[in-house]
């Protein structure tokens, strides 16, 4: 056994050991340390055979409350002495006390010979005969917890009188002792003179030279540790956000809040398609549905005119009234490609003809939540503006797939109402065996560009939600996760 | 996205090819099979080719795409039939669009027919807003039809799949489909209504056909289609996909007059419209040259330069419809990947720049990230924008500060006393605003205010305090932090215990909460 790995409190307990007398038990008690600590160094040096940690048991006698209670203020039968001794007669009627703790008392006076208890006109009373012991007081006024071994017999009846009257009650308790091996006693105090912190001293006097290092047991579990984190979503935010830059797209913002007219009519999406309607769509009011501000007037009759009857955009349109104050009204934005048609205007106004953005942002849906749908969750969004087509989308689509790790990725036909053509992305997941489909793709509409942004520039445009990528990334089954604040949860997680 | 249910063996007859030579088509048209169980097939179709809501429609589009037909001109054939508008009617549902098809019908066509018009009605036609079709036994109609509107009490018959007379208003009141859709036409003050040379009526658009006339069973040889509403553009579209799908069958099918009241036309318009596409578009669209010939696998007609696009075809609207069916034609794995040379220097936004910064400094400081909804209920607000409609009820107000609902993670926690938590996210007041709350618990306020101050002096803001007195905080433990030109930085303070208690968190909570602007 080597003794520089044993612990620090199994050192300082055999130190303390040796300088005691010798003896065969010595009791836990007897250590100037906490107990529980003492008990598990002892714990360690049975587990190590340098002894044995053994029990005895004893009984004490500990006060109830109700013994707690006639020790402050008197047994019911001295009460009761007191009250009589000094009326010298009394009716029992007339005894301010409980009619439970009256009888109890009355019989043991009784007992002891104190009193007499006589029948007069159909009442009971009570007269005064002489003084006695009140043994069971004397006890009560004891300090306890009692040790009960150490008791004369007499006591120990009474005591058990006193636990029958529920005033005292025994407890078994264990005495915790060691019983050294002889080996123990082998070891010398100075070979206990560890280093164990490195300090000044140590540094300075060269301790090393002289004195063996204490050695930890490094092996053995520890508790672990943990710091703070950002949060899981955040983290793939940034991610994600660090794709886009690395393939020289720019960051587009915007307001959740939106006017109908550029998250949807700007995006030509007819005004009686469904998912403007209530149930998919989130609007803003109390009693009614807000209306916001419509500045552009020019775009708005470009926009009106492209939905009625499309002439402007070389198109048929929808055939369809353009109501102004549906467009007017205020809702959560449904997709971030609200930002895209906002980022288009803003290159008509600074006469920027090309460029590359993107956003990652919330989204807003009139959803029933549950654990696979959110009524908020995050959409990332991707344009490319200038002289662009089909074959540039998929050299895109490759490139920013890869980044996110899908290696193979292919196209489908599809259908958006603001792209033509359009496609959706099947990625190949590895683990799952099978191509999943995760994003959107394709180029605006003319219908879309051309009162943005005055002529039909091509627009490449693709997106996905995000949640779905975090919960395949983290191994997460209900949605709801994605935005958990379970602290343990958050601490654990793997990068 | 429409689900369409059929026969697997009713689209190989169709097509003539089998179901396993027809699956690796499907997703090249961008139709998705969901489902093959025991000979049932289920299919989700794009919202914009209504000509996919029959199995006739797709089988067609398969045959032209593996070249086994080539799409032709098909003729419709002249009629007596008439169907008269009569004036009372304009003002409540002022079109119809009318055919006349002589087929055989048996139960997979029934079916088919049956679930077409289903579709048709809940997507195209927006639940029956916008439109309504009938289909009718001719054999059980006397033409020419009137299409006409009366005082709903007035006009009585047996609707579909009853036994006694209903008058309109009590259709809206007892019929199953009457109660459906009784706000397409409760407080109209007439009620439109077809009915045949015999006086007999055919139905009450957009609720119910009659039951004397309204059945097509499997004696039925011929049928008069009809498509009402509001908009001719629309209910052409919608009749022509009817008409196609008879036409798949073998069906002749007759033109109806169709007498308004200051006009006369023939319907179904089954007539080519024509297109003419650029070569330089396509090119500068899809980045390759395509033939354009090959748009004869989706359904048009070549002529040079000239596009004959078949009237079946509801979603073509400008060139670029065209392109999209170019490139499917093409085939979407047939396209070589081009690098593109669009030059940009990119930037991360502002906010998302110093997002960054102060997610660090707070998380050298041990506190966890939280990202909770924008969404929120009432007790976790001030004074907040309110959403309208929302259909989670506790969830219908968007939060106006960050320090309330993260209340909800602390009592999430509560097992653990000493919490460091922090958030950067949006709040909605005015306008919408970038917050940072920073939040501990079984702590000081005063701890608080050094984090804060921490925060503020690697940026080297110039800030000042003044005490506040807002009753959701202790007395006397409340600061507003203002900036060198007194502009609200945020705020400092304790939560008082009333709140606490209300939300049962044991330990005390304190916290500062700025706005990111301030940073800039």
């Amino acid at each position: 056994m080597e003794i520089e790995k044993l612990s620090k409190i199994e050192i300082e307990l055999i130190k303390e050991l040796l300088k005691k007398e010798r003896k065969d038990k010595y009791y836990v008690k007897e250590f100037n340390k906490d107990y529980a600590e003492v008990m598990r160094a002892f714990q360690f040096l049975s587990n190590k055979n340098l002894g044995k940690l053994s029990a005895e048991s004893y009984k004490v006698i500990l006060l109830t409350d109700t013994g707690l209670n006639a020790k402050k203020k008197g047994l019911p039968e001295k009460i009761l002495f007191d009250f009589v001794k000094d009326k010298k007669e009394v009716k029992v009627s007339e005894i301010p006390m409980d009619n439970n703790e009256k009888n109890i008392a009355i019989g043991l006076l009784k007992k002891k010979g104190a009193i007499t208890v006589e029948k007069l006109n159909n009442e009971l009373i009570l007269k005064y005969v002489k003084d006695c012991e009140f043994e069971e007081e004397k006890i009560l006024k004891k300090e306890f917890p009692l040790a009960f071994e150490k008791l004369t017999d007499d006591k120990k009846r009474i005591i058990e009188d006193l636990i029958r009257r529920k005033l005292l009650r025994i407890e078994e308790k264990n005495e915790w002792y060691f019983v050294p091996e002889k080996e123990l006693f082998e070891i010398k105090l100075e070979e206990l003179d560890f280093i164990e912190k490195v300090d000044k001293e140590v540094i300075e006097q060269e301790q090393w030279k002289t004195k063996k290092f204490r050695k930890y047991d490094l092996t053995s579990p520890l508790p672990k540790i943990y710091g703070a984190r950002k949060h899981f979503l955040s983290e793939t935010i940034e991610e994600i956000k660090r794709i886009w830059i690395e393939m020289g797209f720019s960051e587009m913002e915007g307001n959740h809040i939106q006017t109908s007219f550029w998250n949807l009519d700007a995006l030509f999406v007819p005004q009686d398609h469904p998912a403007r309607g209530l149930q998919d769509s989130l609007f803003v009011g109390k009693d009614k549905i807000e209306k916001g501000i419509i500045y552009d007037l020019e775009l708005m009759d470009s926009i009106k005119s492209v939905h009625e009857n499309g002439k402007i955009a070389n198109s048929t349109g929808w055939q369809e009234k353009w109501s102004v104050e549906v467009a007017k009204e205020l809702m959560l934005r449904t997709h971030t490609t609200v930002l895209s048609v906002q980022t288009l205007y803003k290159l008509k106004q600074e006469k920027i003809t090309q460029g590359k953005f993107f956003a990652i942002g919330r989204v807003y849906r009139n959803e029933t939540i549950d654990w696979k749908h959110l009524f908020e969750f995050h959409q990332v969004e991707g344009i490319v503006v200038g002289e662009v087509n089909f074959r540039n989308l998929l050299y895109y689509l490759k490139i920013f797939y890869k980044k996110l790790g899908f290696d193979d990725v292919k196209i489908v036909p599809s259908y958006y109402p603001y792209t033509e053509p359009s496609a959706d992305i099947l990625v190949y997941s590895k683990e799952k065996d099978q191509w999943l489909e995760l994003g959107g793709s394709g180029m605006f509409r003319p219908e879309v560009v051309i009162p943005l942004l005055g002529n039909n520039v091509r627009v490449l445009a693709w997106g996905m939600g995000l949640e779905r990528i975090i919960m395949m990334k983290y191994n997460l089954k209900d949605i709801r996760d994605v935005y958990s604040s379970d602290l343990n949860l958050l601490k654990e997680r793997t990068l | 996205m429409a689900k369409i249910e059929f026969n697997v063996k009713t689209i190989e007859t169709l097509t003539g090819l089998t179901f396993g030579e027809i699956i690796p088509i499907l997703p090249k048209l961008g139709i998705s099979l969901e489902d093959y169980k025991e000979d049932q097939v289920s299919l989700e179709v794009n919202p914009n080719r209504i000509d996919w809501l029959s199995v006739e429609g797709i089988a067609k589009s398969i045959k032209f795409f593996k070249g086994i037909e080539k799409p032709k001109e098909e003729k419709i054939l002249d009629s007596d039939y008439e169907v008269i508008i009569d004036k009372s009617v304009k003002e409540v549902r002022p079109y119809t669009v009318c055919a006349v098809a002589e087929i055989k019908f048996d139960e997979e066509l029934i079916k088919s027919i049956i679930q077409l018009q289903e579709k048709l009605h809940l997507t195209f036609g927006r639940n029956r807003k916008k439109l309504a079709i009938g289909i009718y036994p001719a054999e059980k109609i006397k033409f020419p039809i009137t299409f006409f509107a009366e005082d709903p009490k007035k006009v009585k018959f047996i609707p579909l799949n009853e036994t006694r007379e209903m008058n309109g208003l009590e259709i809206l009141e007892n019929h199953e489909k009457g109660k459906e859709f009784k706000h397409l036409l409760e407080g109209k003050k007439v009620f439109p209504f077809f009915k045949d040379a015999n006086n007999n009526i055919l139905s009450m658009p957009p609720i119910i056909n009659s039951e004397l006339t309204g059945r097509v069973t499997e004696e039925t040889e011929k049928v008069f289609i009809e498509c009402s509403g509001f908009n001719l553009f629309y209910l052409n579209k919608a009749l022509n996909v009817i008409v196609n799908t008879l036409l798949v069958r073998g069906a002749k099918v007759y033109k109806v007059k169709v007498k308004d009241v200051d006009s006369i036309y023939e319907t179904p318009d089954f007539n080519w419209k024509e297109y003419s596409l650029d070569k330089k578009m396509v090119f500068d669209y899809l980045g390759v040259d395509v033939d354009f010939k090959l748009l004869e696998k989706m359904g048009y007609i070549v002529k040079d330069n000239k596009i004959l696009v078949p009237s079946y075809r509801a979603d073509i609207m400008h060139n670029v419809d065209l392109i999209e069916d170019l490139a499917i034609a093409f085939d979407y794995d047939n396209f070589k990947i081009q690098q593109s040379n669009i030059e940009s220097i990119a930037e991360e936004s502002k906010y998302s720049k110093l997002s960054n910064k102060l997610r660090e400094l707070l998380i050298g400081l041990d506190f966890f990230e939280m990202v909770n909804f924008n969404v929120t209920k009432i007790e976790n607000t001030i004074n907040p924008i309110h959403l309208y409609n929302s259909v989670n009820q506790d969830y219908n107000v968007l939060r106006d500060v960050l320090f309330l609902p993260m209340l909800e993670n602390v009592k999430q926690n509560k097992q653990i006393v000493n919490q460091r938590i922090f958030e950067i996210g949006r709040t909605f007041e005015n306008e919408e605003k970038e917050k940072l709350c920073a939040m501990l618990t079984n702590a000081t306020v005063s701890q608080a205010r050094q984090i804060l101050e921490y925060i503020l002096d690697r940026f080297n803001l110039k800030y000042k305090f003044e005490e506040i007195d807002e009753e959701i905080f202790i007395p006397g433990r409340q600061i507003r932090v203002l900036d060198e030109k007194n502009k609200e930085i945020g705020i400092v303070a304790e939560i008082h215990p009333k709140i606490l208690k209300e939300r049962s968190i044991p330990f005390n909570v304190v916290f500062f909460e700025i706005y990111l602007d301030c940073f800039f």
